[in-house]
């Protein structure tokens, strides 16, 4: 069957694929842990009765039984170096089972996890499923389904697998769970967009869930689809009863949700788990009496990383591609990459997609590294680190084919220019990895002086990529902005061009922005006009730093104006204060007040301006700590035995405190109202544990309360702990343990004390395993938070 | 017999917020919010998240032998626990896990906590916590999800040592049969797994019928 009858067979009728087959297997006899696909070898009879069932029941496509017919999983039977017999084998009983119906070769996931979300080198896993396409191929399958899949990258791996084998039809379907994503957290426009773009002739969900999920998400991939969308449902949301796993939902049943399916936009139907022959039956009935629908995506230009989607088009709200992630000027980053590091990278990646980017360009384009290895692991980096789909720019073609076969999402390609080596091997394979393209107007020759001849250049760039597939939505014009500085005439030949592209020819224009101030003064000032003159022109994508303010506000102010921004939501979500509604305010008009409500609120930042105001106006500090840091730190005390206050409010708050006797402190003293100092105290993990969060914190909260901490850390030996109490004339020692394997060292530490006869010393023990009961039988006291701490640690020292 | 690891890079976990905020000790119901205090501490549940570096890893091992009073595994280990036994009795293999989010946020938590930041230490340590947790959940539901394909079943439970009377010694044992080191952890002579914020865990795999 070649892609071409298999487009005119979608057109004529709602396809329908087979049910179950593990379940129709088991009911034939086939035994629990076996290998199936070596069981149905054995036993060919089951299968063929499987098959022509369903195609009696009106099944157009049966899928071969070779799920865990690829290495990995025949390796756990230890069978994987029969694995070209087994999936011939199976692909020869199906094809003669199915009759004239039509039977597709199924790759199902390997249980490994491909890189960069997992170890298997994503060629490794292309070879792995290139095998089982080729046996199953000799085996003369009709097509491909790969199925099943919870990860994007697996599921590119296998489909490039075919692609790169033959020409046959093929399919695609992922698992999504009921949070709509797979477990592997793609979603499904994300896994759609990336999939056609690599040449699925078909996408869609099956296993999971029951028709009714399937039905939403059918429909909401529908207007991003210009392939057939499939749904393969279980029959109903599955059931654990006494052990065993049950479907509920009957045939007849089933069958009812093949009209709404139709009108969601399905071209492709069949069962899951717990199907049967009866389910495919009503559903093919169903089927017969609903027409399909044509593929047609109503919304193109749609980008994608593995978990995130951006549509490009006029109509939508500009797109800011962040332009950091580009060693170009930038020592520090240049440094990096030459050591091999890529924590700037990273942190580009995470402020550019804080700020808005739409889009981040990475450009690894630099003298004294290798930029397809830098590319490479800057992709692996990314994928772990942001979900904000990328921008791949890159001049080299090997750095561009490598970085396109990994990413997995569907990248936008910066860029393609009229240049004979750009068009004739870059341009296909964009093509081949589906990228969106940014298409410069550019030839060898050099750039074109005039807007019309850029335009000319523009449409033959466009004629080339329309022959290998590409649609006008999946193209962005650079504007190819010169500097003003060397010709004052080069912006409005840009804004010509931007003006043509948009408003004419119909395509996305863009522009790297910077490059029309290089060499003036005050650049930011020529940019941001630069960029209202060209969005007014058209403009609807820009190439620069999204941490400018003035070129956001420039661009979601225009998104208002041009009607881009549908209700006004971005700029309303950017610019309008976010409601809060404080019980109590730090900014309470008297003074004495305001710096009660900074400590109650933590508000240490606000605290000393609060203090100075105060002292401006008249109150002591003395003042000051008796009548409102005191009483806020006790209300806040309150508020945390109320629950009214967690952990980080506590601490907040007793920051804000530290940091306003601190401002007090020399006052105090010049008062002669010195604070009064209570005793020290040393704090310790003992030895063999290396957790301090909790000792730390109580040390926090006791120098917060005015207490001077000896802190030793963790991992500390009781000798020591006893030694530096003994050198700092301290009686009260702090114990802190978080494993049962550790907390006898507290023992140990009293026993030694009481060895020395150190018998002034007192213990306070706490800890995720240490109680009430622990610290009685071990001679300490307890106490079970941070603020009790500091309860108890000043009952001690006031004794 | 040594297990087939199979390791994930990037654990997909979503940001576990209510388990940091409930961690730290929120109580919904009763706690009094400013706004200040909401944005500053989103604001670091944000930035610790980011520092989070999610990663796993797994294997199953046969069960030879289950007394109830021990397992037996197929490559001779045997792990001594009535509780996991029990836990197990329908078991024919065992699932071992480990999951670890890596250690910056830990050094993060530290730092913040040097600088007098105890907020951010305390929240940046809950993060971590939690975020191993996530990712050990996810390694479950994972594993759950892709047994029901061949017919089997992960037990609802895991079990970690130091639970009931599964000793923490058991640690050695995870280490071995996942090769832990191979993975960037480290298990100190008391036990204690580096990167800090990093879990282990024991589930059983059980089979099951579909009707």
């Amino acid at each position: 069957m070649t892609k071409e009858d298999f487009k005119k067979l979608i057109g004529k009728k709602i396809v329908i694929l087979d049910g179950a087959t593990g379940t129709e297997l088991i009911k034939r006899g086939m035994p629990q842990g076996v290998c199936p696909e070596q069981w149905v070898l054995e036993n060919p009879q089951a299968i063929v009765d499987v098959q022509q069932g369903y195609c009696r029941a009106g099944s157009d496509i049966v899928y071969v039984p070779s799920f865990g017919g690829n290495r990995c999983k025949l390796e756990e039977f230890g069978l994987a170096d029969k694995l070209y017999e087994i999936n011939r084998g199976l692909a020869e009983l199906s094809r003669q089972a199915a009759g004239n119906k039509l039977a597709f070769g199924d790759l199902a996931p390997t249980g490994k996890f491909v890189a960069p979300f997992g170890e298997m080198p994503f060629e490794d896993a292309v070879a792995i499923f290139k095998e089982q396409v080729k046996a199953l191929l000799d085996g003369g399958v009709d097509g491909f389904a790969i199925e099943t899949m919870m990860d994007l990258q697996e599921a590119r791996a296998a489909l490039l697998a075919v692609r790169e084998s033959c020409d046959l039809p093929v399919i695609v379907t992922m698992t999504f769970g009921e949070d709509g994503r797979t477990l592997t957290g793609n979603d499904p426009l994300s896994a759609l967009i990336t999939l056609q773009a690599l040449g699925a002739d078909a996408f869609g969900c099956n296993c999971s869930t029951g028709p009714q999920n399937m039905i939403e998400i059918v429909r909401a991939l529908k207007p991003y689809a210009k392939i057939p969308l499939i749904a393969k449902p279980n029959a109903g949301v599955p059931r654990l009863l006494n052990g065993k796993t049950v479907f509920g939902m009957g045939p007849e049943e089933f069958g009812t949700f093949v009209a709404e399916f139709a009108v969601a936009g399905a071209n492709i139907l069949g069962g899951c788990c717990g199907t049967t022959p009866d389910h495919i039956r009503c559903q093919a009935e169903a089927a017969g009496k609903v027409s399909p629908q044509v593929p047609r995506a109503v919304i193109g230009g749609v980008v994608a990383s593995a978990r995130k989607t951006r549509v490009i088009a006029l109509d939508q709200p500009f797109a800011i591609i962040g332009e950091r992630i580009n060693p170009t000027g930038k020592k520090a980053l240049q440094a990096e990459l030459r050591e091999g590091k890529l924590n700037m990278v990273r942190q580009f990646a995470s402020e550019q997609t804080a700020k808005g980017a739409a889009l981040l360009d990475v450009n690894m384009g630099l003298s004294g590294i290798d930029e397809k290895a830098m590319m490479l692991k800057t992709l692996e980096v990314l994928a772990q680190s942001c979900d904000t789909p990328l921008c791949l720019d890159s001049t080299n073609l090997e750095v561009m084919e490598a970085a396109l076969r990994l990413y997995p999402g569907r990248a936008l390609l910066n860029s393609i220019s009229a240049e004979k080596e750009r068009i004739e091997k870059m341009l296909p394979v964009a093509a081949k990895y589906g990228a969106m393209l940014i298409l410069l107007p550019l030839r060898d020759e050099g750039i074109p002086e005039t807007a019309a001849e850029r335009i000319e250049v523009v449409k033959y760039i466009y004629e080339k990529a329309a022959a290998l597939g590409y649609e006008k939505s999946d193209i962005c014009v650079d504007g190819l902005i010169m500097t003003v500085s060397s010709n004052q005439a080069a912006a409005q030949v840009s804004l010509d061009l931007i003006e043509w592209c948009s408003r004419e020819f119909g395509v996305n224009t863009v522009c790297g922005l910077s490059n029309v101030s290089f060499g003036m003064p005050q650049r930011p000032l020529l940019n941001t006009a630069f960029l209202g003159m060209a969005i007014g022109r058209g403009l609807n994508m820009a190439i620069a730093n999204p941490s400018s303010e003035e070129i956001m506000a420039m661009m979601l102010a225009s998104d208002v104006l041009n009607g881009r921004d549908r209700k006004m939501t971005n700029y309303v979500r950017r610019y309008s204060g976010v409601e809060s509604k404080p019980v109590e305010t730090a900014t309470a008009a008297e003074p004495g007040p305001r710096v009660y409500n900074c400590v109650l609120q933590g508000e240490e930042d606000m605290i000393e301006a609060a203090l100075r105001a105060a002292l401006d106006k008249g109150l002591t500090a003395k003042q000051l700590v008796d009548d409102f840091l005191i009483p806020a730190i006790n209300r806040v005390g309150e508020m945390f035995e109320k629950k009214e206050y967690f952990l980080p409010q506590l601490i907040m708050s007793a920051d804000a405190m530290r940091k306003g006797f601190a401002v007090l402190e020399p006052l105090l003293q010049e008062g002669g109202g010195k604070r009064d100092v209570r005793k020290r105290m040393v704090l310790a993990t003992v030895k063999g544990d290396i957790h301090d969060i909790g000792k730390n914190i109580v040390g926090l909260m006791l120098r917060n309360y005015g207490f001077e901490v000896i802190d030793l850390g963790k991992d500390v030996p009781a000798e020591v702990i006893l030694d530096e109490a003994v050198r700092h004339q301290v009686d009260i020692i702090g114990l802190s343990a978080l494993m049962t394997t550790t907390m006898t060292a507290m023992k140990e530490v009293i026993a030694l004390a009481k060895e020395r006869k150190l018998d002034n010393l007192r213990f306070m023990v706490g800890g995720a395993v240490v109680d009430q009961a622990y610290a009685d039988e071990i001679g300490a006291y307890y106490s079970n938070d941070a603020l009790d701490a500091v309860r108890v640690a000043t009952r001690l020292a006031a004794e | 017999m040594s297990a087939d690891i199979n390791i994930i890079n990037i654990v997909p976990i979503r940001r576990p917020d209510r388990e940091i905020m409930s961690r730290l000790g929120y109580n919904r119901h009763r706690n009094v919010m400013f706004h200040g205090h909401a944005t500053r501490i989103d604001g670091i549940i944000e930035s610790g998240f980011a520092l989070c570096r999610p990663r796993g890893c797994w294997a199953r091992v046969g069960i030879v032998e289950n007394d109830s009073m021990a397992l037996r595994l197929d490559d001779g280990t045997v792990i001594e626990s009535r509780a996991l036994a029990a836990l197990l009795c329908d078991s024919h293999a065992l699932w071992l896990a480990a999951a670890s989010v890596g250690p910056d946020i830990s050094q993060a938590s530290s730092q913040a906590l040097a600088a007098g930041d105890g907020a951010a230490g305390a929240i940046y340590d809950a993060v971590g916590s939690e975020s191993a947790d996530a990712a050990m959940d996810w390694l479950q539901h994972y594993m759950a999800s892709h047994l029901s394909r061949a017919g089997e079943k992960l037990t609802r439970k895991r079990f970690s040592p130091g639970y009931s009377d599964l000793a923490l010694a058991v640690q050695r044992d995870i280490f071995r049969i996942l090769r832990l080191e191979q993975f960037g952890l480290r298990l100190s002579e008391s036990l204690i797994i580096e990167p800090e914020k990093s879990v282990t865990a024991f589930a059983g795999i059980e089979k099951t019928i579909t009707l």
